[in-house]
């Protein structure tokens, strides 16, 4: 008979299962979260984004041959709603010190881009995701608009970019243009 | 005539009793059970495939209880705005303690205890809402997962002293409660919002998880005084378990194949360990799993190629056998012999 003080544990062989199984599943989440992300390399490619002017007609924004460009919406088509009043704003991120920078047209011009969905180094931009409910009966899971993170080699880093009003939680006002390469 | 026990007198019998249950020869579960055995059939009702029989006075009981919780629910949710805080607490932390004081003096005696638990069940339902209330008050983001993990985990320490100090099998049930809401709440607050798993799947493998646990919880209960709690643990448990391996199977073109190949496996394993553990949960369950992988791969991979009505034969014969060979179980290890 093996005893732990009081308790024989071939007896309680079942509940010492019982515990442990949530327990180990914790532990497996928490380690596949935080033990990727110590040997990862850290993401060094910083990026560039938008947000506003992207609704209805109003200028839209891409990237061709490493260049911003800005398209002009076409004068003959109506538009559906309302005209589009909102000022594009244009934000160079810096994933080193995870802060951003706003920055003019202009100068957004000037900067060689890569719109790949993965970086140079190995990134991707990624949404967070959201479970709104009670525990354990999550009625929604979604996107959360509000939330960014880098993601590759099995780790993920959360942007500080944070909308927080009601409307951008459910829409994707933030938009990606390129891997800034110089 | 050796080895039988001749007691003369009623106290010499409940003597030898008493020196069973201090040498933990019996538990108070066997010896209620050989009670009733010996003193004819109690009128119960078979609530579930669970097998565990509860009486027509635990229903009312329990029952009322509901009703309580809902004139409580529906007093909150009309007069949400105009009710001061100190009237939501009472109305429902202030139940709750008051649910679990009653509970606990009505459970000391043998034909008050049905009723004490009903009283509990009030208590455990309300104790969250009154957290619920005192932190929204505080400005706290209740929906949160922090939050609730610590809310579960109060409620799991509370519940785990409760049915350490006072060996009553409802303390026992609503730990396992708390503690599946604390399991689901803090791994969703470890992954927070990042991305790094499908969150469908990711919910799948705690599902299965827990179901794991609950069938060895089960079958931990199955030989100690709280045993009406491992007919719950096992119908819950092998319901998880098996509907979430079921689940990560997923669906051509996108399924798993190592999943669709254990899934049978773990289907028929749980039939056999029925058969030891003398379950009719997990023979229900596991049959009607059976089944239901059948279906889906015959109509996964058979009804394009063999076409549909080759697809439902095939699908109906395996059925077919899969009954038979859990009737079979049944008869064989399960119906008392006379």
């Amino acid at each position: 008979m093996v005893y732990y003080g009081r308790m024989n544990i071939r007896k309680n062989a079942p509940l010492i299962a019982g515990l442990a199984i949530p327990v180990v599943m914790v532990l497996l989440v928490a380690a596949s979260i935080y033990l990727p992300a110590l040997f990862a390399p850290a993401p060094v490619t910083n990026f560039l984004y938008m947000t506003g002017s992207q609704y209805y007609y109003g200028d839209q924004y891409s990237v061709d041959k490493g260049r911003l460009l800005k398209i002009k919406p076409d004068a003959e088509q109506k538009p559906y709603g309302p005209p589009n009043n909102q000022i594009a704003h244009f934000y160079t991120y810096n994933v080193s010190t995870n802060t951003r920078s706003e920055i003019s047209f202009e100068d957004a011009q000037k900067l060689t881009l890569d719109s790949s969905v993965t970086s140079p180094d190995g990134f991707q931009l990624k949404n967070g995701t959201q479970s709104d409910g009670f525990a354990p009966f999550f009625v929604l899971a979604s996107e959360d608009y509000r939330t960014h993170y880098l993601v590759g080699h099995g780790a993920s880093y959360k942007l500080g970019i944070e909308q927080g009003t009601a409307f951008e939680r459910f829409s994707n006002d933030f938009q990606f243009l390129g891997w800034i390469i110089n | 005539m050796d080895n039988q026990l001749i007691m003369s007198t009623k106290q010499e019998a409940l003597a030898y009793i008493q020196s069973l249950g201090q040498s933990g020869t019996v538990t108070r579960s066997e010896l209620i059970a050989a009670y009733e055995v010996g003193s004819g059939p109690m009128p119960t009702v078979d609530l579930s495939v669970t097998g565990h029989k509860v009486g027509i006075t635990e229903v009312l009981y329990f029952i009322g209880g509901g009703i309580v919780l809902l004139g409580i629910a529906i007093l909150l949710a009309q007069n949400w705005t105009t009710l001061t805080f100190a009237t939501k607490l009472l109305a429902t932390l202030g139940a709750a303690i008051a649910a679990y004081i009653v509970g606990l003096l009505l459970i000391r005696e043998e034909r008050t205890e049905s009723i004490g638990t009903a009283f509990h069940l009030i208590a455990a339902l309300l104790f969250p809402v009154g957290f619920f209330v005192v932190l929204d008050n505080a400005g706290v983001d209740v929906g949160g997962m922090g939050v609730q993990s610590v809310m579960a985990a109060v409620l799991l320490l509370g519940y785990l002293a409760s049915a350490y100090l006072l060996r009553n099998g409802i303390f026992s049930f609503f730990a396992v409660v708390y503690g599946t809401w604390l399991f689901f709440s803090f791994t969703s607050y470890l992954v927070g919002s990042a991305p790094l798993w499908d969150g469908t799947e990711f919910y799948e493998y705690r599902i299965l998880a827990s179901g794991m646990a609950y069938l060895a919880l089960g079958y931990h209960f199955s030989s100690r005084d709280e045993s009406s709690l491992s007919g719950f643990l096992y119908g819950f448990g092998i319901l998880g378990f098996l509907g979430a391996a079921l689940a990560l199977g997923g669906w051509d073109p996108s399924q798993n194949v190592f999943w669709e190949l254990v899934f049978p496996l773990l289907a028929f394993g749980t039939l056999f360990a029925s058969t030891y553990l003398k379950s009719r949960a997990l023979l229900v369950f596991g049959t009607l799993f059976l089944m239901g992988y059948i279906i889906k791969i015959t109509s996964e991979y058979f009804s394009s190629g063999l076409g549909w009505p080759t697809a439902l034969v095939i699908a109906g014969l395996g059925m077919m056998a899969v009954g038979y060979l859990s009737i079979s179980i049944r008869n064989k290890y399960m119906v008392p012999r006379t």
